[in-house]
C-alpha cells in the first residue's frame, strides 16, 4: 500500500468512525442506563406470550394509544429480554449500533445531495449532538425514533442511489426499507412526501416514481386511524387549530437551542435560536437565488417529518425532533462545508457555539435519566430479592418519591419477577398503589407483609422499625375500598365467599364483609364485578338496599341512608335471588366481585 | 463519479476491517457471551433486618421455632406439635395492643387418647407472671383458648406466655414423653 493509499484509508476510516466514536463519548452513560418508565410495559409484554397467537397479538395488537411498531418495540424488547433478561446492556448496544449505522447512513446521503464529505462529516456531528438526542440514547422505549431514522435515511439513500444509476434494485432496497420502517415509528407515513419533494425540487425526471410510495402509506394511515381509540381530551388529543403555528415555533427553537438554555433567565435561547435559525435561512435563500433548490428540500424534510406531531399541542416532546432535525443537519453541514471567506469564520462559530450548548444540554440530560435508571434498578431488582426471600408475604415500600413512583411504580415493574402484591406504605402519597392502613396493620400483625425502605445503595428491611414507629399511628379502620381478591383484604369478609381467583371472588347464595364507612353526604357504594342477571338485596348495617343486576359485568352505584354517616365500619349482606352450577363445579355460585367501594 | 468513490471508500474501509476483524470478532464474541450468560445477581440487593418475634404464630413454621422456648415436641405432618404439661412461648404485642389490649388466642385439639385416659385437662396462662383465667377441657375435638390481655401487659417488645396443662399423659411403649395437647397456632390478636 502506497502512503498516499494508506493515507486516504485512514482518511477514510475517520471519516466513518469519529460521529460514531464521539456519540460514544457523548452518551456513554446512556450505554449504563437502566429500563424505566414504558420500558416495563414492553417488558411485560412477555409474559401475554404462550404460543403462536399470543405472540401475533403480542407483536401487532394496537397498544397504547393505538400505536403499532413491531420491530421497535414489540420484536425489540420481546427477542432481547428473551435472551438476556432484564440485563439493560443488550438493548443498550443495540440503540447504540443502530444509532452508529444511522450516522453513517446521514453522512453517505449528505455527501451524496452535496457532493461534499465534509458536509456529510459535519452533518453527522451536528445531528448526533442534538438534544433531541438525549432521550433515544438513555430511554429503550425510545429506540422507535433511532430505527425510523435508520429507514428513512436507508430508504432515501437508495432513491439517490435510484437517481444516480437508474438500477431497478436500488428502487427495490427503497421500498423494501420503506415498508420496513412502518414496523418502527408511524412518522414513517411521511416518507413519499420526502421522497416527492426531492424528486420535485432536484430530479424531477424521477418524480413519478416516488408516486406509488403514497399508496402503502395512505393505507397505513387509514388503519392506524381506524384502530387508534380516539382521544378527545389528554396529552394525545390533536387540535388542528390556532395553535399549530406555536407548536412549530417551539419546536424550531428546541432544534436549534437546547431546552436547558432555555431555563437560563434573560432570553439567551431566543438570541441563540434566532441566530441559528436566521443563518439557515440566509443560507437558503443565497442557494435559491442560485437555482439551488437542496435547501430548501433540507428546511422541507424538517416541516415534513415534524408534521404529525404539530396538532399534539398538548404533548410538545424534544425528542420528537429527533427525525426533523435530520434535513436541518444536513442543510447546517452544506452550509458549513460551503461557506466561504467571511460567511466561513462565522458559520464556524455558529457550529461551535451550537455544539457546545448541545453537548452541554446532552451530558446534564443523559446523566439526569441515567441516575434516574440506577435508582429504579435498585428498586425494582431489590423488590425481586425481597420477592425471593417472602415469596407468601406482600411487600410494603416506604420512602418512595415522586421520580421513581412516576417512572417506575406507575408502570408496574414487579410483574415482570412475578411480585404482583407490591404496595407502597399508606401516606405515601400516591393513594391508588398504598395499602390502606386497616390491612396494613392487620398484615403485620399477621405476617403478611414485609416493609422495605428505597433510597439507599440497597433496599433495606425495616419491617420491625415500621411497627415500632409509623405503623403505631395508622388506623385499624377496615378502609373504604375492599379488593374482593387481595388476600391483605381477607379479613373483612366473611367466611362465605369462596377462594379468590384472578382478580375476583365468587359469592354463594349469600355473603358479608365489612367496609369503612361514608364520610360526607355524597358518598355511595360502588360495587363493581360480574355474573349472570340476578337480583341482589344489599344490607348496610341492617338496612336493605335493592339491586338489579342485568349487566355482565356490572358496575352499581348505591346511595347510602344518612344514617350511616360517620360511622367508621359497615356491615355489609349481599343476598342474591338464584345461583347456579357450572359443570365439574360443585359450589353453588351467583355473582363474582371485583371491587366494593364507598366514595 | 460518485459511485466510484464510494468504491474506493468501501475498498479502503474493508482493508482496515480486514487488519482488525480478528481481534474485534473475538471481543464481540467474549462480549455477547459475557452479557449472555450474566443474569442478574440479585442476592446482595436488599439488607435484611435480623429475625424479628411475631404476633401470631403456625406452630409448624420453621420460623416460629426460635419463639417456641420451652415444652414444644417435633413439628409432627407439616402442621401441628404436641406440648408438654408446660409450654412456654414468645409473642410479640400487635400493633396498637399497649394501648387497646389484645386477645391471647390458643388453637389446639384435645386429642380422643388423652380424654379417655386423663377425662378431662384444664389449661392456664400467664403473660409475663400474671395469670389468666384457667379453663377445662372435658371432651376430645378443637379447642380454642381466647383470653383478654390488659394493655399494661404489652408495652414491652416481646411477652412470654406460660401455659400449663393441670394433667400430662406419657405413651410408654418406649415413648417416654409427657404430652399434653396438640396444639397449631398460637398469637396475640390486636382489639
Amino acid at each position: 500500500m502506497t502512503a498516499r493509499a494508506r493515507a486516504r484509508t485512514f482518511a477514510t476510516a475517520a471519516y466513518c468512525l469519529i460521529p460514531p466514536l464521539l456519540c460514544l463519548v457523548l452518551y456513554k452513560r446512556g450505554l449504563t442506563a437502566w429500563f424505566q418508565a414504558d420500558d416495563f410495559a414492553w417488558l411485560s409484554l412477555r409474559l401475554q406470550v404462550h404460543d403462536g397467537r399470543s405472540l401475533l397479538h403480542a407483536l401487532f395488537a394496537p397498544m397504547a394509544q393505538g400505536t403499532i411498531r413491531p420491530l421497535s418495540e414489540r420484536a425489540f424488547f420481546l427477542t432481547l429480554e428473551s435472551i438476556f433478561g432484564v440485563n439493560a446492556l443488550p438493548f443498550r448496544i443495540c440503540v447504540f449500533l443502530t444509532q452508529c449505522a444511522n450516522l453513517t447512513l446521514l453522512s453517505a446521503v449528505t455527501r451524496r445531495l452535496t457532493g461534499s464529505r465534509l458536509a456529510g462529516f459535519c452533518a453527522a456531528v451536528l445531528w448526533m449532538v442534538n438534544n433531541a438526542q438525549a432521550w433515544p440514547m438513555v430511554w429503550s422505549s425510545v429506540y422507535n425514533q433511532i430505527l425510523c431514522g435508520f429507514f428513512l435515511m436507508g430508504a432515501f439513500w437508495f432513491l439517490l442511489r435510484y437517481i444516480e444509476t437508474g438500477r431497478r434494485r436500488d428502487y427495490l432496497g427503497q421500498w423494501v426499507l420503506f415498508l420496513l420502517g412502518f414496523g418502527a415509528l408511524e412518522i414513517n407515513v411521511v416518507y413519499p412526501a420526502l421522497a416527492a419533494l426531492y424528486t420535485f425540487l432536484c430530479a424531477r425526471n424521477f418524480f413519478r416514481t416516488t408516486l406509488p410510495l403514497f399508496v402503502p402509506s395512505a393505507l397505513f394511515a387509514v388503519v392506524d386511524r381506524l384502530v387508534a381509540p380516539p382521544q378527545p381530551t389528554g396529552p394525545y388529543a390533536l387540535h388542528f387549530d390556532g395553535a399549530i403555528p406555536a407548536t412549530l415555533l417551539t419546536y424550531c427553537s428546541r432544534a436549534l437551542v437546547p431546552i436547558q438554555v432555555d431555563q437560563i433567565k434573560g432570553g439567551p435561547d431566543v438570541v441563540l435560536a434566532c441566530l441559528f435559525g436566521a443563518a439557515l435561512v440566509i443560507f437558503t435563500i443565497l442557494r435559491l437565488r442560485q437555482n439551488d433548490r437542496l435547501p430548501l428540500f433540507c428546511l422541507g424534510w424538517f416541516v415534513i417529518v415534524l408534521a404529525p406531531v404539530l396538532p399534539l399541542r398538548d404533548h410538545v416532546s424534544t425528542y420528537y425532533l429527533v427525525l426533523p432535525a435530520i434535513g436541518l443537519a444536513i442543510l447546517a453541514g452544506y452550509a458549513l462545508a460551503g461557506a466561504q471567506h467571511v460567511w466561513k469564520a462565522v458559520g464556524l462559530v455558529l457550529a461551535a457555539v451550537y455544539l457546545l450548548i448541545m453537548v452541554t444540554g446532552d451530558r446534564l440530560e443523559v446523566a439526569w435519566w441515567q441516575r434516574r435508571s440506577l435508582a429504579i434498578q435498585r428498586m425494582v431488582l431489590g423488590v425481586a430479592r425481597a420477592h425471593q426471600l417472602h415469596p407468601t408475604q406482600a411487600i410494603l415500600l416506604d420512602n418512595v418519591d415522586e421520580q421513581l413512583f412516576s417512572a417506575a411504580i406507575y408502570h408496574h415493574p414487579f410483574l415482570i419477577f412475578g411480585a404482583p402484591a407490591v404496595y407502597l406504605t399508606p401516606g405515601s402519597g400516591f393513594s391508588e398503589f398504598e395499602l390502606p392502613d386497616g390491612p396494613t396493620v392487620h398484615g403485620l400483625n399477621h405476617n403478611q407483609v414485609v416493609v422495605y425502605r428505597v433510597g439507599g445503595p440497597r433496599l433495606k428491611a425495616i419491617t420491625s422499625v415500621y411497627e415500632k414507629t409509623a405503623a403505631q399511628k395508622l388506623s385499624t379502620d377496615p378502609p373504604r375500598r375492599i379488593d374482593i381478591a387481595n388476600p391483605l383484604s381477607a379479613y373483612l369478609l366473611g367466611p362465605e365467599w369462596y377462594a379468590p381467583e384472578e382478580g375476583f371472588r365468587w359469592m354463594p347464595h349469600r355473603a358479608t364483609l365489612r367496609i369503612g364507612g361514608p364520610r360526607t353526604p355524597s358518598d355511595r357504594l360502588y360495587l363493581n364485578g360480574f355474573g349472570p342477571p340476578n337480583d341482589l338485596r344489599v344490607t348496610v348495617d341492617g338496612t336493605p338496599l335493592a339491586l338489579k343486576i342485568v349487566d355482565n359485568p356490572f358496575f352499581c352505584i348505591l346511595d347510602l341512608p344518612n344514617q350511616l354517616l360517620g360511622r367508621k365500619q359497615l356491615e355489609i349482606s349481599i343476598e342474591a335471588a338464584h345461583t347456579f352450577r357450572v359443570d365439574n363445579d360443585g359450589r353453588d355460585l351467583s355473582v363474582a366481585f371485583r371491587s366494593i367501594e364507598v366514595r | 463519479m460518485a459511485i466510484d468513490s464510494f468504491r474506493r471508500d468501501v475498498k479502503h474501509l474493508s482493508r482496515l476491517f480486514a487488519f482488525i476483524r480478528g481481534p474485534y470478532a473475538f471481543l464481540l464474541f467474549l462480549l455477547g457471551a459475557l452479557i449472555a450468560c450474566h443474569p442478574p445477581d440479585l442476592s446482595d440487593r436488599t439488607e435484611e433486618e435480623p429475625p424479628w418475634p411475631a404476633s401470631n404464630l403456625q406452630v409448624a413454621e420453621p420460623d416460629a421455632a426460635p419463639q417456641l422456648i420451652s415444652g414444644w415436641y417435633n413439628v409432627e405432618k407439616n402442621s401441628w406439635r404436641w406440648t408438654a404439661g408446660k409450654f412456654a412461648v414468645i409473642l410479640r404485642p400487635p400493633i396498637g395492643s399497649a394501648v387497646k389490649g389484645a386477645t391471647l388466642t390458643l388453637n389446639f385439639t384435645v386429642p380422643e387418647v388423652i380424654i379417655s385416659r386423663l377425662r378431662s385437662v384444664t389449661l392456664s396462662a400467664s403473660i409475663e407472671g400474671t395469670g389468666l383465667a384457667p379453663e377445662t377441657y372435658p371432651s376430645p375435638g378443637k379447642a380454642i383458648f381466647k383470653r383478654d390481655v390488659p394493655a399494661r401487659l404489652l408495652s414491652g417488645e416481646t411477652v412470654r406466655v406460660d401455659f400449663a396443662l393441670n394433667r400430662v399423659m406419657v405413651p410408654g411403649h418406649g415413648d417416654n414423653r409427657e404430652l399434653g395437647v396438640v396444639v397449631d397456632r398460637v398469637g396475640l390478636e390486636p382489639k
